[in-house]
């Protein structure tokens, strides 16, 4: 029992954590001591995760392994960037960053329980929340009425979600009598061709893909990303997509994967239109965040399609490119943290004209981590884009393999713009000094990068060793 | 004898750093950058002395990184004579490049920063010997030259910029494709003296050799893809940029250099005489718009463009014998074209900065004129240093194989030579009155005693181009 307990601490100290920010004092003098207490309380959830890494957190439905913890690192990182960053924006704008710090701890208890869970109402009760927590989060932020409009759509896709979530559960149940993935797994086996069970897992997996903002599910994400506040942003591209993308590949591995051969060509039609959108949509826009919104929907087609098969070496692949993507992305949502003008950040391509002649350095690291994306050398870019697609011509696939050359030449026309913008153009405004905190965080972003490109057997082989244990 | 040839990858990088954190508005990241460049000039030297230049096997001086603690992963460096005397020539067009800074410029730092670079890149280019680290140091160089010339030329459109970097780009995925399929048939990297042995289909290596190529001639101004280089050539206003600009042709002629010669495979033989038609018809016509226009600079990019064909032709035509004529002759035509990019930018900043016309400048200075003329005598094929014999051993060796082949192609030179004579005539004649009054400051003299040390340097040349090492 005490075990137990003990195993569950993390998640104890995430769930006080919203309580207290929940019904505490929302006071404007409160407004740093809210995110000092959330980071604080994060730090010691964090933690205990680690310790407790390969320990069920409630037994029998959940596990833990290297793999979970791997994501966990990551969710706990990028939720920890977040609050350090953002506390100054919400103190000098006068906004409460209660919400936003409890949509942290939501989207971090929640996203860990996804990550370790082997169960599916647990997951799809994770989904849930995590939507929820979006929702939160973007009503909170709709200062604007354009943003308004986003929620109402992003409510009904909501309700859409749980009427599918709740409708796959009820079919898993009728066949399997069971939540467990490993019994699902068995009916699944059992039933083959059967179409009400493909029909369930297309529309879990239809619901997590959502959550990714994979294409032609992708309306929520780019349009949100162009117009809300940078935090908001930064949160929709590094945290829920961190944990639904763990969810979706165990998923996949653990539970759907009798029915691998079925959702192929549904991955690869998905995998191919998102590099599409992906790639054409940069190129069409001039905010950066719907810019980098859109080049994130062109990287998750990428990885959809590297994994499409759900193999140990696909898998394995897919997530070098994701764990390159989320680093890069990293920096590059910190960049813009400090890329401001009368303290509030910036949207449009022209508003970052100069940047570099006032911020060198951090428009040099944001150049650097675009670049990364591009895949160019000698930046950590290049393993995630030489794993997949080296990882296609192995399998022979040669198309695919071009279209992805082909899309990568488009999307740098996207990426060149918002270079072109901050270093070839005069300087019109006077950009704010930025924090001594903002350079830490690149600073630390870009150590990382050094580090994995002198020694990338910590990229290209301990994944290997760590997603292993899944498919045993 | 491997013991200081790793030095030549770490200094350029060193420098980097120091530059990275000089101070702002100061002419101590020149001086570092100046610095930089001149120690691993010496390593060059020092390593060419090493070398026997009777021992028949060219390739001396190796060693090997582990990136991937694997095999399949293994960067292999390898430095011969004639990648140290491409090198010699590279940091010699740096070293002048930076020289022909202005006292301002020499101020900017990330210029500097980028510069060393994109020297890095290429030092990197020169000695990799295996197709990953070739491919790393081929993509590596296009970020510097892109935020350079977009920082420091005048592209009136920016399309041209953004074609600059995306036609780069494609050459890089091309070579990047090319570098996955030999993966693929190889289970891992392999030294490109390996390539022609690995077995793979007769498609893929069509394919492979196909990208392989594009990747090349994506740096080479081959006709119809000439406008890109001289777009981005025209408004530069920096020395350093202007001669980072011509060496980017120079790395797609070494990918040729090092792939051509010992691993061609015959299944793209069948290409070649197209390949060989497109460099010559581009040599014409080049050399036409280089008698058509009136600015010095675009005369001296279509100079170039010019002689790197003729350099690209005699790789892909001429036996494995010729090699050394090149390297002798690429060296020469390096120091050159940098001496003239600086020597010109000069005259035609004083031009503008100045009530004088462009016609008889060079009259207003006559230290500048001395020089600049020798410069262009010696561009033009004069006996006054290495690339008088040498070139004349390739275009003999072009007769050789077909007269019309050899009289195609002085042909281009004679024309392209006469453009640069003419420009020579033009801003060293006087017909007009000269304006009274009007002071035109002619370059110091240290830049003299420099440039001379550079003119000494080529006129030994012609009677021992090893003269320096042996």
């Amino acid at each position: 029992m005490l075990e137990s307990v003990i195993y569950l601490s993390p998640l104890i100290v995430l769930l006080s954590g919203i309580f207290i920010l929940m019904f505490s004092e929302h006071g404007e003098d409160e407004q740093y001591g809210c995110f000092k207490f959330s980071r604080i309380m994060m730090l010691i959830a964090f933690v205990l995760t680690i310790i407790f890494y390969n320990k069920p957190l409630i037994s029998e439905v959940t596990s833990g392994s290297k793999y979970t913890a791997l994501f966990e690192c990551l969710l706990y990182g990028g939720g920890f960037a977040l609050l350090y960053l953002s506390r100054k924006w919400f103190a000098s704008m006068n906004i409460s960053g209660y919400t936003f710090c409890g949509s942290i701890f939501v989207a971090l208890l929640f996203g860990c329980l996804l990550i370790r869970s082997q169960n599916m109402i647990l997951s799809v009760v994770c989904c849930l929340f995590l939507i929820m927590g979006n929702y939160a989060l973007l009503r909170g932020s709709s200062a604007k009425n354009e943003v308004a409009e986003n929620v109402v759509a992003y409510l009904s896709a909501l309700i859409i979600c749980i009427m599918l979530l709740c409708g796959a559960l009820l079919v898993f149940y009728q066949y399997s009598v069971s939540f467990d993935y490993s019994d699902i797994k068995s009916a699944l086996l059992l039933n083959e061709g059967n179409v009400w069970l493909f029909a369930a897992a297309s529309a879990i997996l239809a619901v997590l893909m959502f959550m990714i903002g994979l294409a032609p599910l992708h309306f929520w994400y780019t349009q949100t990303s162009q117009k809300s506040v940078l935090p908001v942003f930064a949160y929709f591209v590094i945290v829920p997509v961190c944990a639904c993308w763990a969810g979706f590949i165990r998923i996949n591995v653990e539970v759907f994967s009798p029915l691998a051969d079925n959702l192929y060509l549904f991955y690869k039609a998905t995998a191919l239109i998102s590099i599409s959108f992906g790639a054409l949509g940069a190129c069409s826009s001039q905010n950066v965040r719907k810019i980098l919104a859109y080049g994130t929907i062109y990287h998750f087609g990428i990885i959809l399609l590297v994994m499409q098969s759900f193999s140990l070496s696909a898998v394995n692949t897919g997530l070098i490119y994701l764990l390159v993507y989320l680093l890069a992305m990293y920096g590059i949502c910190a960049c813009l943290f400090g890329i401001k003008i009368k303290g509030e950040y910036l949207f449009m391509l022209d508003e970052f004209e100069g940047a570099a002649y006032k911020r060198p350095y951090i428009s040099a690291m944001l150049t650097i981590f675009i670049f990364s994306l591009l895949g160019l050398p000698p930046f950590l870019g290049f393993f995630g884009v030489f794993s997949a697609l080296s990882y296609l011509a192995k399998q022979d696939s040669f198309y695919q393999f071009g279209y992805i050359i082909l899309m990568m030449i488009v999307l740098s026309y996207g990426y060149l713009q918002i270079i072109k913008n901050i270093y070839f153009e005069k300087s019109k405004e006077n950009f704010d000094r930025a924090d001594s905190g903002i350079y830490v965080a690149v600073l630390l972003n870009a150590l990382l990068m050094i580090v994995i490109m002198l020694k990338p057997q910590y990229l290209m082989q301990d994944t290997y060793f760590m997603i292993e244990s899944m498919f045993q | 004898m491997t013991d200081i040839f790793p030095l030549l990858l770490i200094l350029p990088l060193l420098g980097c750093l120091f530059v990275l954190f000089a101070k702002k508005n100061d002419n101590n990241s020149f001086h570092v950058t100046l610095f930089a460049l001149l120690s691993n000039l010496a390593v060059i030297v020092r390593m060419l002395t090493q070398i026997n230049r009777n021992d028949n096997d060219l390739q001396v001086f190796h060693f090997a990184y582990s990136w991937l603690e694997s095999k399949s992963m293994e960067l292999v460096f390898e430095a011969n004579l004639f990648s140290l005397l491409v090198l010699m020539g590279v940091y010699i067009a740096f070293i002048i490049g930076i020289m022909g800074l202005t006292e301002q410029q020499r101020k900017n730092k990330a210029q500097m920063l980028m510069g060393l670079y994109f020297v890095w890149n290429v030092t990197g280019l020169l000695c990799a010997n295996d197709m990953t680290s070739f491919y790393i140091f081929f993509a590596g160089m296009i970020i510097p030259l892109f935020l350079l010339v977009g920082l420091y030329g005048n592209i009136k459109k920016n399309s041209t910029l953004y074609l600059f970097f995306v036609f780069n780009f494609a050459g890089v995925l091309c070579l990047l494709t090319a570098m996955l399929f030999i993966y693929k048939y190889h289970n891992g990297n392999t030294e490109l003296q390996n390539i022609a042995l690995i077995k793979m289909p007769a498609g893929a290596a069509v394919v492979v050799w196909g990208c392989v190529c594009a990747a090349f001639i994506s740096r080479i101004p081959i006709w119809p893809f000439h406008y890109w280089i001289s777009s981005v050539n025209s408004g530069l206003r920096s020395s350093l940029v202007c001669v980072m600009t011509h060496m980017l042709p120079l790395t797609g002629l070494y990918g040729f250099l090092r792939f051509w010669q010992v691993t061609i495979p015959k299944g793209i033989l069948p290409f070649v005489p197209v390949v060989v038609v497109f460099g010559i018809m581009t040599m014409l016509f080049i050399a036409l718009i280089g008698l058509a226009h009136k600015d010095f600079l675009q005369k001296l990019f279509a100079y170039t463009t010019v002689y790197y064909l003729l350099f690209l032709l005699a790789t892909i035509m001429l036996p494995e014998v010729y090699i050394m004529n090149i390297a002798y002759s690429l060296v020469t035509f390096l120091i050159v074209i940098a001496s003239l990019t600086v020597l010109g930018l000069k005259a035609e900043t004083a031009c503008e900065d100045s009530d004088c016309d462009y016609r008889g400048i060079l009259a207003y200075m006559p230290k500048l004129s001395n020089l600049f003329s020798f410069f262009v005598l010696v561009a033009v094929g004069l006996p006054l240093s290495a690339m008088f014999w040498n070139n004349f051993v390739l275009i003999s060796a072009f007769f050789r194989i077909g007269f019309l082949l050899g009289t195609l192609m002085m042909t281009a030179i004679t024309m392209i030579c006469m453009a640069l004579l003419f420009e020579l005539f033009i801003m060293r004649n006087l017909t007009e009155k000269r304006v009274a009054g009007v002071q035109i400051e002619d370059i110091s003299d240290k830049q003299i005693m420099f440039f001379m040390a550079v003119v000494i340097f080529l006129f030994v040349s012609f009677f021992n181009p090893l003269w320096f090492a042996f």
